[in-house]
């Protein structure tokens, strides 16, 4: 099967290679074309535009930052939407807010073509081994069709129904998760300062209840303040921002979570956009009260 | 608060009634036993007289122990509550002498249809047994149990051990190991992580610290009960650990109830966001345990909200203790707060959920 690739991030980049060490066609595209050749020398072609890539292929993927680069690659000059058309499917992998999926979905389909959002749960580790969970929503027909590929990327696949849904589901997942790693920040810090160790403590957390994946991998090298980025704090403090939103447009309660985003902005200020979002435990660091 | 407590500085503690072969048996457990035994006045023994106990020579292990590692001694259980219940239980099915205690009586009725014996006072408890488990609600009822009228405190003395498993703060736990210790007895602080069902499992974990022999010596019942122990250093440490674990669990809960309404609100079913979370990053045994039942507006209590919310507030006054603030656990605990407002304190602390919804006006 040929398939597109537009967006060789941190995800991009994994997911790709994925499917190229499986077997699929794979056409890439990057903003900065130079992050295309690890991928040519494993086997993809490069398409320089986001037309070009859509009109090679049946299908598309794009795996981008943020919605201002999802709609980029769509909507301007040289972009997805000058050759998407009633044979061709597009698959935005991207983490947007619910509007940014609709206009897309919109767009595309306005022009005859086939829409899915399906962004993932997952960072890089799981894009990399392929067990990212995929939170699929707009055309069943092309979620079938997408089916070997997902099969591919990922260890679970969800249909959750009309185009934003998946975007929902995804935001809350995170918000869930950004809310998580302030409060693991906040006790790893007070069983420091409490004189216990906090080693202790992450042993003690992988025995019960919550016992999670995301404490189990990330505690030690926070312990030693290594925050390399798996995924980057901008974009988990984005993600906070649009669930908050969602939240605000829905009027329904959500202070931790407005607590834990005012650590991501304060995490930001600090300068710490680029490193892993588990950075954000520096910022607990810094509230000291004066004795 | 300071707490009203009984301790006669005539009543030589420093007796032993144990016969010889058991005392041989002990010896790890009860370091501090004289080679001879001393009878104090029988007037200073609040019930029974010393000669009619009759002591029996037996141990208790866990299941899957080595013959080493045995409990010979008696034990007391103070506070049968969801946690005290099915923890003596355990003790007494794996062949353990066992003596209860409960403020209301009948809580005691199940254990003692077991075979557990009773006395009316934790003070006769501790008096009659060589270690002494306290199992309590919270700071005050830990205080009072140990230290208040007719308390645990004045049946302590040389060669017993009090080990207190309730949820405490730390000063709270250093003041009980204070008085314990004025008594000549040994004490360990030892609260657990794990609720109900661990507790009737057997699956806790202990997280204790204080007198490293008297762990020694309880080592082998702390096995029957849980799965896993750690000693932490100086009384205090144990408190800490489990104030900064719950902290972290009554946030995550909370923020889980966010996700859980948020998707609801949305359009989304929030069974599907259950089934999401289990698959990836963020899949705790809490969330899947407890996800479908507050979907339906269930919570049956394994961990009563307003022993969260108690956990919340002593973890928030050790971070101030420490100049340390916590933001998250602070807008949690506040939601544990209108939880308990709505009535919720008795329900599962998962009913925190119901903070987060409108209530109408005339709800009650």
């Amino acid at each position: 099967m040929e398939v597109g690739f537009l967006g060789l991030g941190i995800m991009g980049k994994a997911m790709s290679m994925n499917l190229l060490k499986r077997g699929f066609k794979v056409t890439v595209w990057n903003r900065t074309l130079s992050k295309c050749n690890e991928l040519v020398a494993h086997g993809a072609s490069v398409g320089e535009t986001p037309a070009e890539v859509v009109k090679k292929c049946k299908i598309t993927i794009a795996m981008l930052s943020d919605p201002a680069a999802a709609l980029s690659v769509v909507f301007d000059k040289d972009g997805v939407l000058e050759q998407i058309c009633n044979s061709k499917g597009y698959i935005d992998m991207s983490t947007v807010d619910p509007e940014t999926s609709c206009k897309i979905n919109e767009a595309i389909t306005s022009k005859g073509g086939h829409f899915l959002e399906a962004p993932v749960s997952g960072s890089r580790q799981p894009a990399e081994t392929g067990q990212l969970v995929i939170l699929a929503a707009g055309e069943k027909a092309l979620y079938e069709e997408a089916i070997p590929a997902f099969d591919v990327l990922g260890k679970k696949s969800f249909f959750l129904g009309q185009v934003g849904n998946g975007a929902k589901m995804k935001l809350v997942v995170n918000m869930i998760m950004g809310s998580m790693m302030n409060a693991f920040s906040e006790g790893l810090v007070l069983a420091e300062r409490s004189g216990l160790n906090p080693r202790s403590l992450l042993d003690v957390l992988d025995l019960g209840g919550i016992a999670n994946p995301m404490f189990r991998g990330k505690g030690p090298a926070m312990l030693q303040d290594n925050y390399s980025p798996a995924f980057p704090l901008k974009h988990q403090q984005k993600d906070m921002r649009l669930a908050l939103a969602l939240g605000d447009e829905n009027a329904v309660s959500m202070p931790v979570a407005a607590a834990a985003n005012e650590a991501f902005k304060k995490a930001r200020s600090m300068g710490l956009g680029d490193l892993d979002f588990s950075a954000v435990c520096e910022t607990v660091k810094v509230l000291k009260h004066s004795s | 608060m300071t707490p009203t407590f009984l301790v006669n500085p005539n009543a030589n503690c420093s007796y032993n009634f144990l016969s010889s072969t058991v005392m041989a048996s002990c010896s790890t457990f009860c370091p501090r036993i004289p080679n001879n035994f001393r009878v104090p006045p029988i007037s200073s023994f609040p019930s029974k007289p010393l000669l009619s106990l009759s002591f029996k020579a037996f141990s208790c292990q866990a299941s899957d122990a080595s013959s080493q590692d045995k409990f010979s001694g008696q034990v007391g259980f103070l506070g049968l509550g969801i946690m005290g219940s099915p923890m003596a239980q355990n003790l007494i099915k794996a062949g353990c002498d066992v003596t209860v205690w409960n403020r209301t009586k009948n809580k005691c009725d199940p254990l003692i249809s077991l075979g557990a014996k009773y006395r009316s006072s934790p003070e006769e408890v501790a008096a009659n047994c060589d270690v002494t488990f306290a199992m309590l609600a919270d700071p005050e009822s830990a205080i009072d149990v140990a230290c208040g009228k007719n308390g645990a405190l004045s049946g302590m003395g040389p060669g017993k051990g009090y080990v207190d498993i309730s949820t405490v703060d730390g000063a709270t736990s250093k003041m009980i190991n204070g008085h314990i210790k004025a008594t000549g007895a040994l004490f360990l602080e030892a609260p657990v992580s794990g609720s109900k069902k661990p507790a009737e499992d057997g699956q806790l974990i202990f997280l204790t610290a204080g007198d490293r022999s008297l762990y020694d010596s309880v080592a082998p019942l702390l096995d029957i009960l849980g799965k896993s122990r750690f000693y932490l250093g100086e009384v205090g440490n144990g408190a800490a650990m489990k104030l900064v674990v719950n902290m972290i669990m009554g946030s995550m809960m909370a923020s889980f109830s966010e996700g859980l309404l948020l998707s609801k609100k949305v359009g989304l079913d929030p069974n599907v966001l259950v089934e999401v979370v289990a698959q990836g990053a963020i899949s705790a045994p809490m969330y899947s345990v407890k996800g479908p039942s507050m979907v339906k507006s269930q919570y049956p209590t394994a961990f009563p909200l307003k022993h969260q919310q108690k956990d919340l507030r002593l973890a928030l006054g050790l971070a101030e203790s420490v100049s340390q603030s916590t933001p998250i656990a602070a807008a949690a605990n506040e939601l544990y707060k209108v939880a308990k407002s709505y009535g919720l304190s008795d329900e599962d602390f998962s009913a925190v959920i119901e903070a987060l919804k409108a209530k109408s006006h005339d709800s009650a």
